[in-house]
């Protein structure tokens, strides 16, 4: 997948559509999700979706193979996220959702077995966004502690930290022996 | 794909309508390496207006080069926060500034120790012209420094700005030093005070750089919506 991405990547920086297109189709369903895992708001996370995409585009240049696309493009879009956030009167679309509204964010594979989907997703709420977010990019999205805390804009062990902790909080919150 | 054919459809032409191939930017300690011909530069520019009258004295030469290179560690550090996923994080960036404070003052102190070269009367003490001079020299360093990393993509514009600014103040400070011999604790205030205004230059212009930004998006955004 990332040797992929850095091909496409290559061939965008070069001026090909198609390999935007490709770019896309490999990225969204992955920054998709974690804006949504941001936002809870499948609406606002396709609105932003559309916007990282623009910054990538703007932004093409920046990147540098062989370095992996994926850190590079979770970065732009947390930007997008937090650029938005920071708008005046946009903040009301990011209130946490109704209990009986859970949005489809994505459920780590170690805690699958834990509960079924929806209790995952319910937990997951619950546990502080400061760990969410290192737990999915590593758990869902394979990214390493080091990219991770690039993208967060921390150390990778802080990051590696956070991503423990709330591990251990989602399986508390799922009746589960913390590790 | 999940975003409507219209939504993608959007983006695809809005991506074609601008898709010229690019080249991928250098990395960050190669373009920070420009410093070292501003530097030479304001070397010149100072030889020009006040004469051949350097400090020859290798002790004032060796400080001065070791803030020059300060400031282009300083300079390596904002230019790598204007790329996406590598800027090196707040505890990182804390750290670096503390480093650079460190390691300017430490030497300074060590001159002063070695060579102490009190001034006539008006260079004793705070001197506003040392002050202006200074400042002269890195206001065009922190507008060269801020155009470096806005040619990235800065995700913390006011960072990469105020450590342009900060590293534009370090190296005017290093290059006048080699004019102005004077090193009194209150005399250094007035070459290196100008960095504080300088790295407040700097953070402005990231502020303003990244609410321009945010408004733009939030502009696409609404447009969006009313669509």
């Amino acid at each position: 997948m990332d040797e992929e991405l850095s091909e496409q990547m290559g061939r965008y920086q070069r001026g090909e559509l198609a390999a935007f297109e490709q770019l896309y189709a490999l990225l969204a369903p992955r920054l998709r999700q974690y804006l949504l895992s941001l936002t809870f708001n499948a609406s606002a996370a396709e609105d932003l979706l559309q916007e990282s995409f623009l910054q990538i585009h703007r932004a093409r240049h920046t990147y540098r193979l062989p370095s992996p696309v994926a850190p590079w493009a979770f970065a732009i879009a947390r930007n997008v996220y937090r650029m938005d956030r920071r708008s005046a009167g946009r903040r009301r679309r990011y209130e946490e959702p109704a209990p009986e509204s859970v949005p489809d964010l994505p459920v780590p594979a170690e805690a699958d077995g834990l509960a079924n989907r929806l209790a995952v997703r319910r937990a997951l709420l619950q546990v502080p966004e400061d760990g969410r977010e290192p737990l999915l990019l590593h758990h869902v999205w394979g990214l390493s502690f080091g990219e991770i805390g690039a993208v967060l804009g921390i150390r990778g062990g802080a990051a590696k930290v956070r991503a423990h902790r709330a591990m251990n909080a989602l399986r508390r919150l799922l009746g589960a022996r913390e590790e | 794909m999940k975003m409507n054919d219209a939504s993608f459809d959007k983006l695809k032409t809005e991506v074609a309508r601008d898709l010229k191939p690019v080249k991928p930017l250098r990395p960050a300690w190669v373009r920070a390496l420009v410093l070292f011909p501003y530097a030479a530069a304001g070397f010149l520019l100072l030889a020009l207006r006040f004469g051949p009258y350097w400090e020859t004295s290798p002790l004032v030469w060796a400080v001065g080069v070791f803030q020059i290179l300060v400031a282009y560690g300083i300079l390596w550090v904002g230019l790598r926060e204007a790329v996406p996923g590598q800027g090196p994080g707040a505890p990182a960036l804390g750290l670096a500034a503390l480093t650079a404070t460190v390691a300017v003052t430490a030497a300074n102190a060590l001159l002063i120790s070695l060579r102490p070269v009190p001034g006539p009367p008006g260079f004793d003490g705070f001197s506003f012209y040392c002050f202006r001079v200074a400042l002269l020299l890195g206001l065009p360093a922190v507008a060269f420094g801020f155009w470096l990393a806005v040619r990235g993509f800065p995700l913390h514009p006011a960072v990469a700005g105020v450590l342009g600014g900060l590293s534009a103040g370090v190296a005017a400070a290093g290059v006048w030093s080699l004019w102005c011999p004077y090193n009194r604790l209150a005399h250094l205030a007035s070459h290196i005070g100008p960095t504080v205004p300088v790295a407040l230059a700097g953070l402005f212009a990231g502020s303003l750089w990244a609410r321009r930004r945010r408004a733009r998006q939030a502009r696409r955004s609404s447009s969006e919506k009313s669509l």
